[in-house]
């Protein structure tokens, strides 16, 4: 046969396909479509909202946090039940579940007549069995059906940022009419920030209808299709030792300590090199499981009282204490401003601390002598890693004495800001907190709207802003605060040569199947010009902290293998009439940053004492070894 | 009038051979306009009750019909005789790509896809259709009229072989379907007897025992083999989607309900009916007589394929346009008979129009090629 005699054939066969198609469509379209457009329509007659499955939450390795199970539950379906025995219905209901009868009578109300509803709390197998084996006295209307629940496999890990749902308001109605009014949202967490990925789309029943209106037939379903999988950054196995480690060290505080107040804490552990939170931990925590079925007044009440719900490591406010000091050693570093009494200016630049500095005027300083243990002769290096109040200080005076009353007077402040603090780090979580960073404007401003922040003297008769004010401030105390996120923020910024992340703690959205259909990108907050030495310098002195025999946390890390490979700050933030709250803001390996990671624990004591000892164990598990006890430091 | 100077006809014949087919282009340009209309008429909804954003889909196909555009013009402007010298590179990188898949997890209960940044995913498969074409026309473009041994017969299939398994361990029944196809219109094109053809059907049949006796299909893909049997008999079971999809374009009628207004298709009525149903949407929407004219544009391009195929002069030239026609002809049988009832359920998407990168871009390269064949044939009929 010849080429062109087989395209012929070829051709042939094609046109037949075609001409079959084409003979199908008139078929379906025009012989039998009036009918089909029958069908059609009557499947609009009757529509049942199926309820989708809620989508998963999993750590960055597909650890399922947040899944669903098929359970058991009492479904009504007021269509069935008719009205004259309604309420003998829900006295059996009452009966059932042990509840007051009222109880039920407004879940009735609450789904409006005609519709179908779960009736709220779990179900027992005996309760199942009793509904199944005296269906007449409950009537058609009630069945026992499988619903999808929500399940939270790790209990009460991440409780936090997973959040809980919730039965859908009033209030939700008015704002998006098209949810389920019986169905569940999302109310704190990513389970609210990621509500519309997660909740999935509702299938149908279309039934055809008889000449009265009941239901004839089921006639066609429609499946509804499963939420969207959230994939998070965070690492549940870094995640429950930073839980962990929190915990005992709360615990360590209270049991090592007389006076302390611990009750909250919270821990961040941030990749430097991406931005995105690997751990993030808050105490004390609860079980989001506890909302899947309802949970009483009284435990809410409790939970609420202890600030359970709150995700402090975004929500908490605290002084930072020391730890602000890596931002002086930046500041001083980069604007080049020294200490008057050292030797030279410069990081080697060192002065004798004997434990006092005297202010010239009031003018000066918030008061003349300021006091702190001595630590002999300090240059930068040492006065990082001893923490040693008198040499920031000084350099805080110094850059007070050169830019008091000009615009650069608040340029430590400019610093801090720069890096994170004083505004929400826009992480992905809501009720984030902002901070501030206290500057002339800020008192300024309090002395014309809320006078009553400010001590009496400073308004008459002044001065307002003080240089014992910026001397606070390069100590993180006084008006500072700073969530422990933006504390990680910045020590990170400082660490991988000056990019400030603008955290994330969702890495990607997945469909119910596992196609990605959505990416969260990196996100630059700000990328600061460090000198090219500066993240070496910084990161080795970070390391005396840690390392030197004088290092604050020196001794809580003496168990650690590659303490040597850690770097960091402690913070012991002060404040009249509290004990004191304990920070340790630190980085690993110092050789080339991977992790940040902020510990705080609020009127826990010293940083070096309760904080470092919880960073670490976290430090111990991010560079594989195996986590010691906690025990308190020095 | 003007003295022809002797050189005139060659001059003639060289701008004959550059004259594009607009005919061809025009055909699927419109097709791929009428992809991104009906994307948008069935995505919107769902995108925006799950973005907030009802035109994303569209947008991305967009995209997609634009990177497939040019992809079309790059691929005509290369000669097509070129891709004979590296059809073994071709071959490798095919091979590469379709393991490349396994390297991530599975979606959909099938590892067919490749992720890239920006939330997009690469499906190689798609591609191997059109390098499978190259690399067949290849190995048979030298067969003699007189037919073909079967020595050289078993090698193309061997050559087959790999990248098939690949897709079948995917598993990918439809891309698995759409080489078979391919492949015989081929081995048919390039001389190979009815007889031996025949032979070949026997053994693929043995084969899809085979593969059913040792359960190398998973469950969803049998049920939807088998609800195609039996249309109709169960509302309830694993033939929803094309009873529902039946219903949806027959109540299309003679002239639709109306571009964006379809009843059902608004409403999600028929599921995957942005992708693999998204004919459905035509049906209802434009009715029989949209549904004919996406039949029509879609014969132009069948027609134009194989004209070049005669008018090429060139026998790897003739395989790829017959190649690249058969898998234009099996995609556009196989999705819209799905959607009508007359095909089973096997997940093709429906060229130009189906959401989805890999497969408009990669059968916009398959149409560059024999655009290419058409560009660059040879006048002499019989002539290299």
């Amino acid at each position: 046969m010849k080429l062109e005699l087989r395209i012929a054939w070829l051709a042939t066969i094609f046109a037949l396909l075609f001409g079959s198609l084409l003979t199908r469509l008139w078929f379906v379209q025009i012989a039998e479509g009036p009918e089909f457009a029958e069908d059609a329509q009557s499947l609009q007659l009757r529509d049942e909202i199926l309820r989708p499955s809620r989508g998963f939450i999993v750590d960055r390795n597909g650890a399922i946090l947040a899944g669903t199970r098929p359970e058991p539950a009492v479904v009504i379906d007021r269509r069935f039940i008719p009205h004259e025995i309604e309420d003998a219905v829900i006295q059996e209901l009452a009966g059932l579940v042990e509840v007051e009868p009222q109880m039920i009578r407004d879940q009735f109300a609450a789904a409006g007549s005609g519709n179908r509803f779960e009736l709220a709390g779990e179900v027992t197998p005996e309760q199942v069995y009793f509904v199944r084996t005296n269906q007449d006295r409950f009537s058609s209307g009630v069945s026992i059906e499988l619903v999808s629940r929500r399940t939270y496999p790790e209990g009460s890990l991440m409780a936090h940022i997973l959040g809980y749902i919730g039965s859908v308001s009033p209030e939700d109605l008015e704002e998006d009419p098209s949810l389920d009014p019986t169905g569940k949202v999302g109310r704190v967490g990513i389970e609210a920030e990621y509500e519309s990925q997660l909740r999935g789309i509702p299938g149908h029943e279309y039934f055809t209808v008889n000449e009265s209106g009941g239901i004839e037939q089921r006639q066609v379903e429609i499946a509804p299709e499963t939420g969207n999988t959230v994939v998070l950054t965070l690492d549940a196995g870094v995640q429950r030792v930073a839980e962990q480690a929190l915990a005992d060290g709360i615990a360590m505080s209270k049991r090592d300590l007389a006076d302390s107040e611990a009750e909250h804490g919270a821990v961040v552990v941030l990749d430097v090199t991406t931005g995105e939170v690997v751990a993030m931990a808050s105490y004390p925590t609860y079980d989001p499981s506890a909302f899947v079925t309802g949970i009483t007044t009284n435990e809410f009440t409790a939970l609420q009282d202890a600030q359970a719900f709150n995700n402090l490591a975004i929500q908490g406010l605290y002084p930072p204490g020391s730890t602000f000091k890596g931002i002086t050693y930046a500041f001083a570093v980069e604007e080049g401003f020294w200490p008057q009494r050292a030797h030279t200016d410069g990081p080697e630049g060192s002065l004798e601390c004997t434990g006092v500095l005297t202010a010239n005027s009031l003018e000066e300083a918030s008061q003349k002598r300021f006091t702190d243990p001595g630590h002999g002769i300090v240059d930068l290096h040492v006065a990082l890693g001893a923490s040693c109040n008198i040499y920031f200080w000084e350099v805080a005076l110094a850059a007070w004495n050169q830019t008091k009353n000009t615009p650069d007077e608040d340029l430590l402040q400019e610093w801090a800001e720069r890096l994170g603090l004083g505004s929400p780090t826009g992480i992905d979580l809501p009720f984030e907190a902002a901070g501030q960073v206290p500057d002339r404007q800020l008192f300024e401003q309090w002395a014309e709207d809320a006078p009553f922040r400010l001590d009496p003297s400073r308004i008459n008769p002044g001065p307002i802003w003080v240089g014992g004010d910026l001397m606070n401030v390069a100590i993180g105390q006084g008006e500072v605060t700073a969530t422990p996120l933006q504390m990680a923020v910045a020590y990170a910024a400082l660490a991988n040569g000056g990019t400030v992340w603008e955290p994330r703690i969702v890495d990607r959205i997945l469909d119910a199947e596992g196609m990605t259909i959505g990416d969260v990108e990196p996100a630059v907050a700000e990328r600061i010009e460090l000198s090219e030495q500066f993240t070496e310098i910084f990161n080795n002195d970070m390391a005396l902290t840690v390392n030197a025999e004088y290092g604050t946390a020196h001794d809580a890390f003496r168990s650690m293998e590659q303490a040597w490979q850690v770097g960091g700050k402690t913070g012991t933030a002060t404040k009249a009439g509290a004990f004191d709250t304990a920070w340790f803001v630190g980085v690993a390996p110092v050789s080339s940053p991977r992790y940040a990671v902020a510990v705080v624990v609020e009127e826990g004591g010293g940083g070096g004492r309760i904080a470092a000892p919880i960073a670490r164990q976290i430090f111990q598990h991010l560079l594989g070894e195996n986590v010691d006890p906690v025990e308190a430091g020095l | 009038m003007t003295i022809l100077s002797p050189t005139a006809p060659s001059a003639v014949a060289a701008r004959t051979r550059r004259t594009p087919d607009i005919t061809l282009v025009v055909a699927l340009l419109a097709l791929m306009l009428l992809g991104i209309l009906m994307v948008y008429s069935a995505s919107r909804e769902a995108q925006d009750a799950l973005f907030g954003d009802e035109s994303r889909l569209m947008r991305r196909q967009m995209i997609f019909a634009i990177v497939g555009f040019v992809a079309f013009l790059v691929t005509s402007l290369i000669n097509y005789r070129d891709w004979r010298h590296v059809s073994v590179g071709v071959y490798i990188l095919t091979i590469l790509l379709l393991l490349a898949v396994f390297f991530f997890p599975e979606a959909r209960g099938t590892q067919r896809w490749i992720p890239l940044p920006g939330g997009f995913n690469i499906q190689p498969s798609e591609f191997a259709k059109v390098s499978m074409i190259l690399v067949l026309g290849t190995a048979l473009a030298d067969v003699e009229e007189e037919g073909m041994r079967w020595r050289r017969l078993v090698i193309a299939l061997l050559t087959l072989a790999v990248p098939f398994g690949l897709v079948v361990l995917q598993p990918d029944l439809g891309t698995a379907l759409v080489f078979g196809f391919v492949t015989v219109v081929i081995l048919f094109a390039a001389g190979a007897s009815l007889r031996q053809l025949g032979i070949l059907t026997v053994g693929a049949v043995g084969g899809i025992w085979a593969i059913f006796e040792l359960n190398l299909l998973r469950q969803y893909q049998i049920e939807r083999l088998e609800s195609f049997r039996n249309l109709g008999a169960d509302a309830l079971g694993a033939d929803f989607n094309q009873l529902n999809s039946v219903t949806t374009i027959g109540s299309g009628q003679f002239l639709g309900t109306g571009l964006f207004q379809g009843s059902l298709t608004q409403r999600s009525f028929v599921p995957e009916q942005e992708t693999d149903f998204i004919f459905t949407a035509v049906g209802e929407q434009l009715g029989f007589v949209g549904g004919a004219l996406v039949l029509l544009a879609f014969g132009v391009i069948v027609f134009r394929l194989m004209r070049v195929a005669m008018a090429s002069g060139d026998r790897f030239g003739a395989l790829v346009s017959l190649g690249v026609a058969g898998l234009m002809v099996f995609h556009v049988f196989v999705n819209i008979g799905m959607t009508i009832g007359i095909a089973p359920v096997t997940g093709l998407p429906l060229p130009f129009l189906s959401a989805g990168g890999s497969s408009v871009i990669a059968m916009s390269i398959a149409l560059g090629l024999v655009h290419s064949v058409w560009l660059n044939r040879s006048l002499v009929p019989g002539g290299r």
